[in-house]
């Protein structure tokens, strides 16, 4: 009887502490998402979108740094998601057990948890200084080292999740390893490899500190990538810490697009996800 | 089925195989190895033209390990082998380099020349199936076309007549022909495992190979892809462990019962649940195990 009061009280006592962790996590998000929409929702005109950034005391808008960002991104992405699913699948297929397979699995835990700040370094000594200047190339390629270990990671995982008999079924048939792997593995984890590709986004989309090494910023709104380019990030920061109201405004804009803009990725993503499932 | 000195001292042994003519598929003399632990021992296993033939005994016993290596899956890991003879029509498929020289370090006499065709056509002739159905990510439609795009180059036309006529032979046809575009992971689990049968069939393999198929399966199920082996045995030979005796009593015509390894008794069905020779098939068979 005692000990069955006292499992059910521990039991209890576990269940509150759940509870209460959980609450405090969606607390937080609940404020932050709170004072972003107070303090940026109302700055969230259309000129946002059709003006590049004022000097203060003008009007402007963010759209050079709205362009920076979604160029560098995409661009970021897309080497991201190519290397990033490449390695994973050759970690995850061909290399299993084997030393070198082991080794670089290592080596990418470790690149999962570099500061940003030495990436951006990184990428400063080989493309920022011998070239003799800051770029947008040299701002995605920071931003792919940033999400390419995420993705290999969360590729490596997905594809052993996949059971043995299902390649053995496809090979059974007499399909070749790298064909099962293109045509059927890939397929069956792909909702997993979406999630390594949107977790990759998360989280270069807010990323300022290796952008400021590479790409710097750019007050004018330029498409070409081997020129300095403005982004958000780098530009909330440059605006959130002036002392003129409109830019500080400006700034809670931009933090509150950001935000707006992995929210929806997310979603889609799930959406997309649960679509292909049945 | 004479070479003996591998066997444990003890071993009671019956073999009675079909007239060696009618083999469409024989494995003579196997060992294998997982990495350095032995599992199978000087195991032959002769499977009649047409015929089904069951293996039967109790877990861990190799039944699972002697079906892969008929068509040749254990060597997508490196670190297993196998050493001995499979022979398709009385060709060799086992045999590469690697085997060769173990033969040789065994002391074979190697007289037979390799069957000289890759392993991706051995696999279209000898198509097997898993105890878990194993269905594709993509439409069902798609699912059974795999292996017929893989290996022939067939008009949509020709390919939707393959399909459609695999389906009728897993008996899937009438459940499945209103969603062909549908996923196959949207079927139930029976399903799922007549659809693994259409889609070893539409590349009309001579041997099929079935490793408890019905272990899923829920007892209507069941009979039905008994059935579907019944009628499937016209065209073809079929390998199907089971751990279900009456099963195997019911749709087999000969019966291999294995125990640690060896191959103890192969005999035809009625014989072996008749009057089974040795004593371990006898235990076996009347549940006396242990
Ligand atoms: N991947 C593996 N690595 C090492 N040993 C293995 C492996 N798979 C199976 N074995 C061993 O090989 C032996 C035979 O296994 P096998 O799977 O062929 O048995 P089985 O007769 O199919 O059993 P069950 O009826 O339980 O399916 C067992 O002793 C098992 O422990
Ligand atoms: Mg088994």
């Amino acid at each position: 009887m005692n000990s069955n009061l006292k499992r059910r009280l521990i039991n209890k006592i576990f269940v509150a502490l759940c509870t209460l962790s959980t609450l405090l996590a969606i607390g937080m998000l609940a404020l932050i998402l709170g004072s972003l929409i107070i303090n940026g929702a109302g700055g969230l005109h259309l000129s946002v979108f059709t003006q590049d950034q004022p000097s203060p005391g003008m009007s402007g808008g963010l759209r050079n740094s709205i362009i920076g960002s979604i160029a560098m991104c995409l661009a970021a992405m897309i080497i991201a998601v190519v290397l990033g699913i490449l390695a994973g699948t050759w970690l995850s297929e061909y290399s299993r057990n084997s030393k070198y397979g082991r080794a670089i699995h290592f080596l990418n835990d470790v690149l999962l948890s570099v500061p940003s700040i030495l990436v951006g370094l990184f990428v400063y000594e080989i493309m920022v200084r011998p070239f003799h200047g800051f770029s947008g190339f040299a701002g995605a390629v920071s931003l792919a080292l940033l999400a390419m270990p995420i993705v290999t990671r969360t590729t490596e995982d997905m594809l052993q999740l996949q059971p043995d008999t299902l390649r053995e079924a496809g090979m059974g048939l007499g399909a070749s390893q790298g064909l099962v792997i293109r045509s059927i593995i890939w397929k069956a984890a792909a909702p997993g490899l979406l999630t390594g590709g949107l977790l990759g986004f998360a989280r270069i989309s807010g990323e300022t500190a290796p952008l400021l090494f590479t790409a710097l910023g750019n007050q004018f709104l330029t498409f070409n990538m081997s020129e300095p380019m403005g982004s958000l990030p780098t530009t909330i920061f440059q605006f959130a810490m002036s002392a003129y109201d409109d830019w500080r405004n400006l700034a809670w804009v931009g933090a509150l697009l950001i935000a707006m803009a992995v929210l929806t990725i997310n979603i889609l993503g799930r959406v997309m996800t649960r679509g292909g499932k049945r | 089925m004479t070479k003996n000195e591998n066997m444990v001292e003890d071993l009671e042994q019956f073999i009675a195989p079909p007239p060696t003519e009618n083999l469409n598929l024989e494995a003579r003399n196997l060992d294998f190895y997982y990495g350095t632990h032995q599992t199978l021992f000087n195991v032959s296993l002769p499977v009649e033209r047409n015929k089904i033939t069951a293996l039967i005994g109790p877990s861990g016993c190799g039944k699972s390990t002697l079906l892969r290596i008929l068509n040749r899956i254990y060597a997508l890991y490196p670190q297993q082998y196998a050493v001995g003879r499979v022979l398709l029509d009385g060709k060799d498929i086992l045999t590469d380099h690697n085997t060769l020289s173990r033969l040789k370090d065994r002391g074979d006499q190697v007289e037979l020349d390799p069957l000289d065709c890759d392993i991706s056509q051995i696999r279209a002739r000898i198509g097997m199936v898993f105890q878990k159905p194993t269905p594709f990510p993509m439409s069902i439609y798609d699912n059974v076309a795999y292996g017929v795009r893989l290996h022939f180059n067939k008009s949509r036309q020709e390919i939707d007549g393959i399909v459609e006529r695999a389906l009728h032979r897993a008996a899937l046809w009438d459940e499945v022909k209103d969603k062909l575009k549908d996923s196959g992971l949207s079927l139930s689990g029976g399903q799922q495992q007549r659809l693994c049968v259409a889609r070893g069939l539409a590349v009309e393999p001579e041997v099929l190979l079935l490793d408890e198929p019905a272990s899923a399966l829920d007892p209507v199920s069941t009979a039905r892809l008994e059935e579907t082996l019944m009628e499937l045995k016209k065209d073809l030979s079929i390998v199907i462990v089971t751990h279900n005796l009456q099963q195997a009593a019911r749709i087999s015509d000969y019966t291999g019962f294995m125990y640690l390894g060896n191959m103890i008794e192969f005999c035809s069905t009625d014989r072996l649940f008749a009057r089974p020779k040795t004593r371990r098939a006898r235990d076996y068979l009347t549940g006396r195990f242990g």
